[in-house]
């Protein structure tokens, strides 16, 4: 008995330091489901990276993955929904989840890794958030919006394939609440294990990948700044760097 | 006359079921009868019993139908003063007396004049010179008709222009075929129909106002719409329009900016054009409470993260708030891989923030922000402190590793106006899940709810918080949360000289936004933070709403007040004066935590002027004048002058009748359409069910049945 008390008592202090407080952080969350869920499980650690090395947002060790039921969900204010093959349709009750959560300040960056146009995972997902928000529907992002200002001044957006020129969002009182694209942005940071990019970024090449990382640091910013650079303050500055 | 069999017991196809099996018994009876079996004689006449047993109950009858050659028709003429003002009555007439002759060759018509009411009269010439009516109830005069005339009724033919003055949801319940009888030349009327406006303003700041403006009959006129001042007819915006067609509506766009604290009783007029047929149109009024300023509220965040993203947007949706904020998106040890012109960084703006820029604000927010890397000196931080303890601003430190004892802010003039002891940096900072202990449910700070069960409840249902810093107690200070365990303070308040400070030591509260079923309480914390650090509340606490949005003399008024008063428990009374300048006391009625109703009557037209006020402490405090106008009654009638073919058209869609356009009437098509009506409706029904002498054949069967039995030698 007292070895098992010592052995559990060894387990729960081992475990322990594992659950770091989150407090303020920025939490990498994504989400599973019963598909093709995860189709770069590495490329996170380099997102985090790039993020320390170059902002001051602090985000947690490590990422969290969470289905629609998790309690953890209401602690990530930002949720990646990748996938290559069909998004299965949700359940009533994942549907409420889902609209409550981006109704509540929650952010969804959902992305088609396909990187095709009309492609299973696109079909699936857009009749998915069709029936999540029947009252909205997806719409492009106009080039003005703060999501390309957040950090680094895109005029233009990248990723693994250039399948749009543009990002569709849907708004929710101001703000935008979810934000997918069929470009896979995620899939042009994936790399081997010695460090080399997996796979190539067409048509541009590495300009086209660097506008992907940008763009991926820029959706992290906008999800815990909001609209801060539509700010009548910056509007100013952001111009005359828009027009150097 | 025609008869017709039916059956009220089975709807569907029940008489031919019926008969068929009644051919089938008689059938069958005969042709045993004809095999001269006794067995089967028996069996037929038990058959026979049975089914004719049957047949009774459903209950049969004939139904004999009466069709009038000449179904009853409801001329309705509508007599209200907007039929005469509009010339729509001089239409009606003319049609009248063209289809006379022809109405009265294919109806038995029924003459009846109506406003507010209607009137049965001789003849077409009593139906238009009854005395005219100052409102008018369409629906209800319609219906007073189908109910004086029962069913009998095939349908009515109405001449009206459509505008209904009275309120009544009810339907008529017989069809109803409108004529279009609007004028061909429009008599010339500008009428203003609607004014959109918010009921509260900011004192400096532009206010829009949407005057909706009908004019009939005036092509090519320029009209002039002014927004005045009720009490000094001072002009505070104007602007002139051209109308372009004999029938127009159209949204005209004005601004003020209002210029004192004064709450604003006004009034939009559109100037009168000569030959107008009526001026009483041409005027609404509208109320403004003017709030003295747009709360400016100054957030500086340390660190980008939910806490920041979350509390941003509730400011930024706040309508009171006017929000400046600064939040540090890259530190100096961040890498830059990109040319700055590529970022959209600015500098951050200390020395203009921190001097004469900060008496600007009346709010200061600064979260898990650090002084110490961004070029503070001592004189910006003993501004922090001045413009507290002087202008009266408001301070609120949120927690972070960059806040408080850990931000350095222990040692400096600020820790001075805060109201808590700060934590050192080697303190440590609790990082764990947990739920605040609530000091004071009662603090206007904390009530999220005027009731107090519904308040702990929804404290209660709110998510657990992460992170606390450990900060002490300081005299003079109000706690209001307290760690559960670590016994930091989590959220204290206080005054620091004209100023007031709130120091909160965790920055998650975006748990509560983001993991509740709604935001509400989140928002209403925020906001009663907000209101909290201003002052001035920065909320409306008087709200009023009457029934209806205009009211005309001799009408009863209800009204509504909601009245949230922050620190007292006051008691609410009001008065009224009416134009004559007698007074009467507002009976207020006491309905719930913070709202009460009354009600009365408007007498006369003119301007009624209301007050309500409180008594905290025996001390009479007014809440809120305000001003409401009871139009001279047939004034609604003036309002509407124009035809309104929509209304007509829903009505007779929604009767089951149908609307007639110009020269598209014909009384032949008419009781084409209503024959169908009468034949149903005219009905006499002789129950066959109910006949002894089927009763009779039943029981006279079953004797037989028995007496031939009997003979048989089978009983």
């Amino acid at each position: 008995m007292a070895k098992v008390l010592v052995l559990f008592i060894s387990v729960f202090l081992i475990l322990q330091p594992l659950r770091a407080a989150q407090r303020d952080r920025f939490v990498f969350a994504q989400l599973r489901y019963d598909a093709q869920w995860d189709p770069y499980p590495e490329t996170w650690q380099d997102i985090l990276e790039f993020l320390v090395t170059t902002t001051s947002i602090k985000p947690e060790a490590g990422r969290r993955v969470v289905t629609l039921e998790d309690e953890q969900l209401f602690s990530s204010p930002f949720l990646v929904i990748a996938g290559t093959g069909r998004f299965p349709a949700l359940s009533s009750k994942e549907r409420d989840i889902l609209r409550r959560y981006c109704t509540n300040g929650g952010l969804v960056f959902a992305e088609d890794s396909s990187g095709t146009r009309s492609g299973a995972f696109d079909v699936s997902f857009r009749r998915e958030i069709a029936r999540v928000f029947p009252e909205v529907k997806l719409k492009k992002l106009a080039a003005e919006h703060p999501m390309y200002r957040s950090y680094y001044l895109l005029r233009r957006i990248g990723g693994r394939r250039l399948t749009n020129t543009f990002l569709e969002g849907i708004d929710i009182a101001g703000r935008t609440a979810l934000v997918y694209s069929q470009n896979d942005i995620i899939g042009a940071w994936a790399k081997d294990r010695f460090g080399n990019y997996l796979r190539e970024c067409l048509p541009g090449g590495q300009p086209q990948r660097f506008e992907a990382q940008k763009l991926t640091l820029n959706l992290i910013m906008y999800s815990v700044t909001g609209t801060y650079k539509s700010d009548a303050i910056h509007q100013q500055y952001i111009l005359e760097k828009l027009q150097r | 006359m025609n008869w017709n069999f039916s059956s009220t017991g089975i709807e569907t196809a029940p008489v031919s079921i019926t008969l068929a099996v009644g051919i089938a018994a008689a059938a069958a009876g005969i042709y045993i009868i004809l095999k001269r079996s006794p067995r089967r004689t028996l069996a037929a006449l038990r058959i026979a019993a049975m089914a004719l047993a049957l047949f009774l109950l459903l209950q049969p009858s004939f139904v004999r139908y009466n069709v009038s050659k000449r179904p009853a028709l409801a001329v309705a003429v509508d007599v209200s003063d907007s039929m005469a003002l509009s010339g729509s009555m001089a239409m009606a007439r003319q049609f009248i007396k063209e289809r006379k002759d022809e109405l009265e060759k294919n109806f038995d018509v029924r003459w009846y004049s109506f406003a507010r009411a209607a009137t049965r009269v001789e003849n077409e010439a009593a139906a238009f010179s009854a005395r005219r009516g100052k409102s008018t109830d369409i629906t209800g005069s319609l219906e007073e008709i189908r109910r004086e005339n029962g069913e009998s009724l095939a349908g009515i033919l109405l001449l009206s222009d459509g505008n209904q003055t009275e309120t009544n949801p009810g339907s008529v319940g017989a069809a109803v075929f409108p004529v279009d009888v609007r004028p061909a030349a429009r008599p010339k009327d500008i009428a203003v129909r609607s004014v959109r406006v918010s009921d509260f303003a900011f004192k400096g700041t532009p206010i829009d106002i949407n005057v909706g403006l009908h004019a009939m009959g005036a092509a090519g006129e320029v009209v002039t719409i002014q927004v005045k001042k009720k009490e000094s007819a001072e002009i505070l915006a104007s602007k002139a329009v051209t109308i372009n067609s004999g029938d127009e509506t159209r949204e005209v766009p004005l601004r003020f900016t209002p210029s004192s604290n004064d709450n604003l009783d006004c009034t939009v007029e559109a100037l009168p054009v000569p030959g107008e047929i009526t001026l009483s149109n041409n005027r609404a009024s509208f109320s403004l409470e003017i709030i003295k300023d747009k709360v400016r509220v100054l957030y500086i965040c340390g660190q980008p993260g939910p806490e920041y993203a979350f509390l941003r947007h509730r400011l930024k949706n706040d309508p009171l708030v006017e929000l400046v904020s600064f939040v540090i998106l890259r530190n100096p040890e961040n890498i830059a891989l990109v040319p700055e012109n590529d970022l959209s960084l600015i500098p951050f703006p200390v020395h203009e923030l921190f001097t004469r820029g900060l008496y600007t604000f009346d709010i200061l927010i600064l979260e898990n922000f650090t002084y110490q890397r961004f070029g503070f000196y001592a004189e910006h931080l003993e501004t922090i402190r001045r413009w507290v303890m002087e202008k009266g601003g408001g301070l609120l430190m949120i927690g972070g590793d960059n806040a408080f004892g850990r931000g350095g802010w222990a040692q400096t003039p600020v820790a001075a106006v805060l109201p808590v002891t700060c934590d050192t940096p080697q303190d440590v900072f609790d990082e764990a899940l947990f739920k605040p202990r609530i000091a004071s449910y009662e603090n206007p700070l904390l009530q999220l709810y005027d009731d107090p069960k519904q308040n702990r409840a929804a404290w209660d249902a709110l998510p657990e918080l992460e992170g606390c810093q450990a900060l002490g107690r300081k005299t003079g200070s109000e706690v209001l949360m307290l760690h559960p365990w670590k016994n930091y303070v989590v959220m204290a308040c206080g005054e620091s000289g004209n100023g007031r400070a709130l120091a909160l030591g965790a920055n998650t509260t975006w748990r509560w936004a983001l993991g509740s079923a709604t935001t509400e309480s989140y928002t209403r914390f925020w906001k009663n933070v907000v209101r909290y650090l201003s002052r001035t509340g920065g909320q409306k606490k008087l709200h009023v709403a009457f029934d209806q949005p205009e009211y005309t003399a001799g009408q009863n008024f209800n009204l509504k007040v909601r009245y949230n008063d922050d620190t007292k428990a006051g008691l609410l009374r009001g008065y009224f004066y009416e134009p004559s300048g007698a007074r009467h006391e507002l009976a207020l009625q006491k309905r719930g935590a913070a709202e009460w109703t009354a009600s009365g009557v408007f007498k006369d037209a003119g301007d009624y002027r209301f007050t309500l006020y409180d008594t905290v402490d025996g001390a009479k405090k007014i809440l809120g004048t305000f001003i409401r106008a009871a139009g001279a009654s047939g004034e609604k009638e003036d309002s509407a002058l124009y035809f309104n073919e929509e209304a007509l058209k829903k009505l007779a869609v929604s009767s089951g009748g149908e609307y007639y356009g110009a020269g598209s009437f014909s009384a032949e098509k008419l009781r084409g359409k209503t024959i169908k009506t009468a034949t149903k409706t005219a009905k006499n029904s002789l129950a066959l069910w109910h006949s002894p002498l089927l009763l009779a054949t039943i029981v006279l069967l079953l004797l037989a049945e028995w007496i031939l039995k009997k003979r048989a030698g089978m009983a």
